[in-house]
Formats: structure tokens, C-alpha cells, sequence
């Protein structure tokens, strides 16, 4: 990871949304040391009231949340043609293997297992953005 | 209508009886109606013969008596008085007489007697013209006239004509003439026998006309009777059915027949009667032989009926009907019979009821404990799902602060947010962070663990390349085996294809726990792992050169939180979750798991996977 540039997300909005206040400081602390400016929400509804606003590049939503889960939050983008080209990345429990295909499937781009290692999280994260053409070349490797 | 047995049965015993009856009855009637028959033309044949005798000897005692007047009175010689006296005489002595004439040689009539009018010379007339007169003359022999009807006399007449002759010449001097009247012949012959309304005598003259009858119309008439050949049974002159005879007489050129007949219903009466008798007692019997019969047969069949009747009832599931046992003999003893295995029947069917009845408790027994396993089997399964349930629900809250704990012990070692520390604190971090760790990975094992138990385990089946499965377990373990200073070898089935369908990350985890167990009880040698596909089958086998087990411990290594003892626990550390995955995992799968252990000397432990091909 620290061969990873401390720019690598500079000026880029990420909205990140899950239930755990931890778990959303934890990865709050590592996108920010990385340049991202990062918008936290505790439940889908929330969150997709901040993606309205910032516009963020991507998302990154656990599935399993309160009021509007992540399959909902997933599910609105899809059908908002505002929103529906922002790239979504799944939170999934460690063991729901189901969920997996399921998330890819539904409409997100991608998944990381959770729980975030502060090791692996963000090489894990930039093996995925790679990916995604538009977002891979304002990369600041 | 023959079909039932009882009209059967009584038609052949009345038919057994009224037959020999009947046909006596009809031989008796019948040789008695021949026998009658063959008497009465006998008898008609007998009375025929004597009226014609008696009517003979009647006409031959006139002419005896005449010729006595003639030859030896002499009445040709007497004077007229004498012979005028004497002829009356003879006319009011016997009333057959109607007229006595005395005629000349000549033919001149000299005396004339008739009955009722006495005058002798009056009426006088010629008979020389007289064909009989004249046969009379010429012949010298007694004539008879044939008979004929005479208004005057209101009779039929026969004239009987005697010669007189004169002594002297030879010659016939006169011819005495008496008219016969033949009403009182017929008197005179017929008064000698009985005869009834039944009976019936006439006589024909020689053209079959009848000259005597007792029906004077038939005479008057000139009734013609067509004489039959034979005698017998024929139809008599008034059409009656009658028995003929017949006998001829001859008197000069007259010849007469008599005819004598019987009714035939007179005849054969007593024949009739006998008939009629036999047909009464033919009746009686037959009534009474129908009674006797009838109450004979209702004496067999009856008890049949009933029988029959008490087999339908049974038939009808009426078990307790019973035949009627009031006789000693066959039917009798049929019946006993019948009761008997109705007995029996009844005794089976009751022995059946019951065994269907044990057989029904049984089955509701049977079904109540069924039931009563399922709901245990609900309620085991419901406990199941809820111990699953906690447990997942107690992983997810026990992973969620550690999950914190790791991430924010990472921040800060890795000195992220601003933090800092210095090398001591950095120690402290560490062992705060590999704790957190182990007690992570704790907690995942028990989730993956309660995920089986709860059968909420979902295989996926994408391609995954094996080779790059293998390479991934390699820079996961290589590392760990290096640390231990352990050789770790991979040997990959060369025929391995590139792509398979099947869950990577389920095999991968069956192939770490594997291979972290080896390396965690191997404390110098090598860790062989093997990855075959031969048949359909995963083959992961993992090799090792540590303890190895004692033989006992292989039944128990794969349950939850075993080991092989305490010590090994404190010793080598580890949940003792590892192998239960292991063989949970594979078992979800339809894999089996193998071990083959010697103590000291190592660990082989083989999996075997149903295998999917991409294609």
C-alpha cells in the first residue's frame, strides 16, 4: 500500500455507506489519507440523498443496512438515469458467497469483502477501479 | 315355468299317478265298447232271425190254416151259406185277416168278406185279370202277393191266394183270397219280444222299401233303406247311430227282410258308463294325488326355499340368519351343515374384523408416532435453525467491534489519520492486531460452520481456472512454510484442465485449512500438496511429515473443537474447527474425506470432489 502514491484519490468525492460507524471511519481515514474528500452515510436512504448531491465518482455500499438497504440503494441508481452511470462497489459479508454474483448482477460494478484491512483495502479498491475506464485514468498512479 | 323345481316336482309325481289310470281307463272303455259292439250286433243278428222265423211261421200257420179250410173242410164243395159262415167265422177269429174273398176258377168273386163291412156279395168283382189270380190257377200252388198299401183298410195288405181244387178233376175250381193285414203281423211277431225306444225291428220288401215300421209315416212314405252289406254300426233310417242285422224270408215270390238295430249310445252304455267312471276316479285321484303331491313336494322344496332364503340373507350380510333345523333327514342335515359353515364364515369374519381392527390401531399408532417423530424432527430442525440463527447473529455482532478493532489497530500502525507511536507501543499493536485476528478468524470458522448446520450454505458454480487457484494457495501458504522452514511442494495433475465450473473459494478453503493443520503439527520435513482431476473427481491431497495421529483420534478429528488431546491444544493452539469445515464443506459438496495417519511420521488427508468440466 505504500507503494501506492498518497495523491492517488486526490480531489476525488467518494460516497461510502454502512451501517457500522466504524466501519465507515476506518475507511473513511484510509480513502482520505489518499487524497479522496470521503462523504459518509449510515443507510441507503441517506446515502443516496448525498450522491444527489456531491456526485461522487464512485460509491462503495454494504448490502445489509437499515431503511434502505444496499439491493434498494443499488436499485434506485440503476433507474435514476442521473445516477445510474456512477460506479457502486458491494460491501459483502465475509461468508455470503450468494451475495456476490448477486450484487454484480443487480448492477454493481464490483465487490470487497469485508472486513476492510488497512493493508489491502486500497490496492484491493485500485485493482477495481482499473476497471472501470473513465475513473482508471484520472488515477494518479 | 318348468324352472322351478317344486312345479317340476309335483307335474312329474300327478303325471306318475293319473298316467297308469288314464291309460287303464282308456283300454278298459275301449275293449268294452268292441266287446259291446260285437254282443249287440249278435244280438240284433239273433232278433232279426227270430222276428223273420216268427213272421214265417205266422204267414205258414194263415196258409195251414186256410189250406185246412180248403182241403179238409172242403170248402169248395159246401154250400155258399155254409162257406159264407165259415169264412166269417175265420175273419173274427183271427184279426190279421182284413178281407176273405172266394173267387171262381173263372176269376168271378163269389164271397166277399171284408172286416167292417160283412155284407159277402156286395163289391163283388173279376179276378181273371188278376196276375197272381192267375199264377194261382195255373201253378195249383199257394201264391203271395207282394205288399202293398190299401186305402180302404188304412194298411199295408198281403194278399195270400190258395188254390182250391176239385177232388174229382185235379183241376183248381176256385182260389180262396185273404188279404193279410200287416199291422197286426207285425203285432202278432213283434209282441213276443221286448223291445225298448232303443230298439227298433222293420222290414223291407224286395225293392229295400219299408213295409213294416213302428213310424208309420216311414210306410206310408215308401221309405227306401239302402241295405247295407254287413251288418253293424250304421246310420239308421231316422239318422240314428245304430247296430244292424238282418234276416230274409222267402214266401212264394214274396221275399222280406228284417231289419233289426240297437242304438249305439244304448249298446255301449255300460261301456260309456265305465268311461265315465274311470274319468271320475281319474279326477279324484288326480285331485287327490295333486294334494298329497303338493304337500309332498312343499315338503322337500319348502325347507330348499328357506334354505335359499337364509343364503340370501347371508349373502346380504345378514351373518346371523340361521336355517331352519327341524328334520333328520338329508335337508335336514343340509341345513346343519349350512349352519355350521355359516358358523365358521362368521367366526372368520369376526377373527378378521378384529385382525383389521389391530391392524387399524397399528396403523394409527403407527401414524402418531410418525407424527410425533415428524413434530420432533420439526422441532430438532427448528432448534437447529435457531442455534444456526444465534450463531451467525452472535459471529456478525461479535466480527462487527473486532472488525473495528482491526481496522482502527491497522490505522494506527500504519500510522494513518494523523497517528503515531513509538516502537514499544508499535509490539503492544501487534499483538492487539494478531489477537484480533485469530479471534476473527474464530468467529468466521463458526460462521462458516452454523452456515452448514443451517444448510444455508449456496455453492456457486462459476469458472475458475485451477491453476490460478493453486498459485493463489501457494503465496498463502508458501510464506507460512517458510517461516517454519518446511519444504512445500505442488504437484499438479498435468491432464488438469484449464477452466472448471464449481465454488473456488469453497475448495480454497478446504485446501487452507487443510494444509494450515499440516503446517501448524509439522515441525521439519515437507508438506506435499497433490491436485488431480481423474473421472469427474477432485483428488486434493495433502501430504505432511508432522505428528500424525494416533489411531483412535481419527474418529473423533473431525468434530467441532476437537483435538487430538489438551496438550496438543496449548501446544499447537488452533479452534479445532478446522477439520469439522473440512469435512462439512466437502460432505455439502458430495465429497468424502480421507485420512490415512502414522503416529510421528505424518498425515496424508485426501478430499475428493464431484468435478464440473466448463463444458
Amino acid at each position: 500500500m505504500f507503494d501506492l502514491p498518497r495523491d492517488l484519490l486526490k480531489g476525488w468525492d467518494i460516497a461510502v455507506i454502512d451501517d457500522e460507524e466504524d466501519s465507515l471511519l476506518v475507511a473513511q481515514v484510509i480513502l482520505d489519507e489518499y487524497g479522496a474528500t470521503t462523504h459518509t452515510a449510515s443507510n441507503g436512504e441517506e446515502g443516496l440523498e448525498i450522491i444527489r448531491r456531491v456526485k461522487p465518482r464512485f460509491v462503495i455500499s454494504d448490502l445489509s443496512m437499515p431503511v434502505l438497504d444496499g439491493w434498494g440503494l443499488i436499485n434506485k441508481m440503476q433507474n435514476d438515469p442521473v445516477l445510474k452511470d456512477i460506479p457502486a462497489i458491494a460491501l459483502t459479508a465475509h461468508a455470503m458467497v450468494g451475495d456476490r454474483d448477486r450484487a454484480v448482477a443487480m448492477g454493481f460494478h464490483n465487490y470487497l469483502t469485508k472486513p476492510l484491512t488497512v493493508e489491502t483495502f486500497i490496492q484491493d479498491l485500485v485493482n477495481l477501479l482499473i476497471d472501470i475506464p473513465e475513473l482508471a485514468e484520472e488515477l494518479n498512479i | 315355468m318348468f324352472k322351478s323345481l317344486r312345479i317340476r316336482l309335483t307335474a312329474l309325481f300327478v303325471i306318475l299317478t293319473i298316467m297308469p289310470l288314464v291309460i287303464m281307463g282308456y283300454l278298459t272303455s275301449s275293449t268294452g265298447v268292441e266287446t259291446l259292439q260285437k254282443e249287440a250286433v249278435r244280438l240284433q243278428s239273433q232278433i232279426a232271425r227270430q222276428v223273420s222265423i216268427r213272421l214265417g211261421a205266422f204267414f205258414r200257420e194263415r196258409q195251414n190254416e186256410l189250406l185246412t179250410l180248403t182241403q179238409v173242410a172242403g170248402l169248395g164243395s159246401l154250400s155258399a151259406n155254409v162257406q159264407q159262415g165259415t169264412l166269417l167265422s175265420l175273419l173274427s177269429k183271427q184279426p190279421a185277416y182284413y178281407r176273405l174273398i172266394l173267387a171262381q176258377a173263372d176269376g168271378l168273386e163269389t164271397i166277399r168278406l171284408t172286416r167292417g163291412s160283412l155284407v159277402a156279395t156286395a163289391n163283388l168283382s173279376d179276378r181273371s185279370s188278376d196276375p197272381l189270380f192267375k199264377e194261382t190257377i195255373s201253378t195249383n200252388i199257394t201264391q203271395y202277393s207282394q205288399i202293398r198299401f190299401d186305402d180302404d183298410a188304412r194298411d199295408r195288405l198281403l194278399t195270400m191266394m190258395i188254390p182250391i181244387e176239385d177232388l174229382f178233376t185235379g183241376q183248381v175250381s176256385a182260389v180262396l183270397i185273404a188279404d193279410l193285414r200287416f199291422q197286426n203281423v207285425e203285432e202278432e211277431v213283434l209282441r213276443a219280444f221286448n223291445l225298448t225306444d232303443n230298439d227298433e225291428v222293420f222290414i223291407l220288401d224286395r225293392d229295400n222299401v219299408v213295409t213294416a215300421h213302428r213310424n208309420p209315416s216311414l210306410v206310408i212314405n215308401r221309405t227306401v233303406f239302402d241295405l247295407p252289406g254287413v251288418e253293424g254300426r250304421m246310420v239308421g233310417l231316422n239318422g240314428d247311430d245304430l247296430f244292424l242285422a238282418t234276416d230274409k224270408i222267402q214266401l212264394g215270390d214274396l221275399t222280406l227282410t228284417v231289419v233289426a238295430g240297437t242304438s249305439y249310445a244304448n249298446a255301449t252304455a255300460i261301456a260309456t258308463n265305465l268311461f265315465q267312471i274311470f274319468g271320475i276316479i281319474t279326477l279324484v285321484t288326480l285331485a287327490v294325488s295333486s294334494i298329497i303331491v303338493i304337500f309332498a313336494v312343499s315338503g322337500v322344496v319348502n325347507p330348499i326355499v328357506k334354505l335359499s332364503q337364509v343364503a340370501q340373507a347371508i349373502r346380504d350380510g345378514n351373518l346371523n340368519a340361521k336355517a331352519e333345523v327341524s328334520r333328520s333327514d338329508e335337508i335336514g342335515k343340509m341345513a346343519q351343515t349350512f349352519n355350521s359353515m355359516t358358523d365358521r364364515l362368521r367366526q372368520t369374519l369376526t377373527g378378521l374384523q378384529s385382525h383389521v381392527e389391530e391392524l387399524e390401531k397399528a396403523r394409527v399408532e403407527r401414524e402418531k408416532l410418525i407424527s410425533d417423530l415428524q413434530a420432533a424432527k420439526r422441532l430438532a430442525e427448528e432448534n437447529s435453525r435457531l442455534k444456526s440463527e444465534f450463531l451467525a447473529t452472535m459471529s456478525h455482532e461479535l466480527r462487527t467491534p473486532l472488525n473495528a478493532i482491526e481496522g482502527f489497530t491497522g490505522i494506527v500502525m500504519n500510522k494513518l489519520g494523523g497517528t503515531d507511536y513509538n516502537s514499544k507501543t508499535g509490539g503492544y499493536l501487534a499483538r492487539i492486531r494478531s489477537n484480533s485476528a485469530r479471534l476473527l478468524s474464530l468467529i468466521n470458522d463458526f460462521l462458516d460452520l452454523s452456515r452448514v448446520e443451517a444448510g444455508r450454505l449456496e455453492f456457486a458454480n462459476q469458472p475458475f481456472s485451477p491453476a490460478q487457484m493453486v498459485k493463489r494457495w501457494q503465496e498463502e501458504i508458501g510464506v507460512l512454510a517458510e517461516n517454519k522452514g518446511l519444504k512445500f511442494n505442488v504437484k499438479l495433475d498435468p491432464a488438469l484442465p484449464e477452466k472448471m465450473r464449481g465454488d473456488e473459494e469453497a475448495i480454497s478453503k478446504i485446501a487452507l485449512n487443510l494444509l494450515g493443520n499440516a503446517i501448524k503439527f509439522t515441525e521439519a520435513g515437507e508438506i506435499n500438496l497433490s491436485l488431480a482431476c481423474t473421472d469427474g473427481t477432485w483428488n486434493i491431497s495433502v501430504q505432511d511429515t508432522g505428528i500424525g495421529l494416533p489411531p483412535h483420534a481419527r474418529e473423533f478429528i473431525f468434530e467441532e473443537f476437537r483435538q487430538v488431546d489438551q496438550s496438543s491444544r496449548r501446544k499447537y493452539g488452533g479452534t479445532g474447527l478446522g477439520l469439522a469445515i473440512v469435512q462439512k464443506y466437502t460432505r455439502a459438496m458430495g465429497g468424502t474425506v480421507n485420512v490415512k495417519s502414522e503416529l510421528g511420521k505424518g498425515s496424508t488427508f485426501t478430499v475428493s470432489l464431484p468435478a464440473n468440466s466448463v463444458n
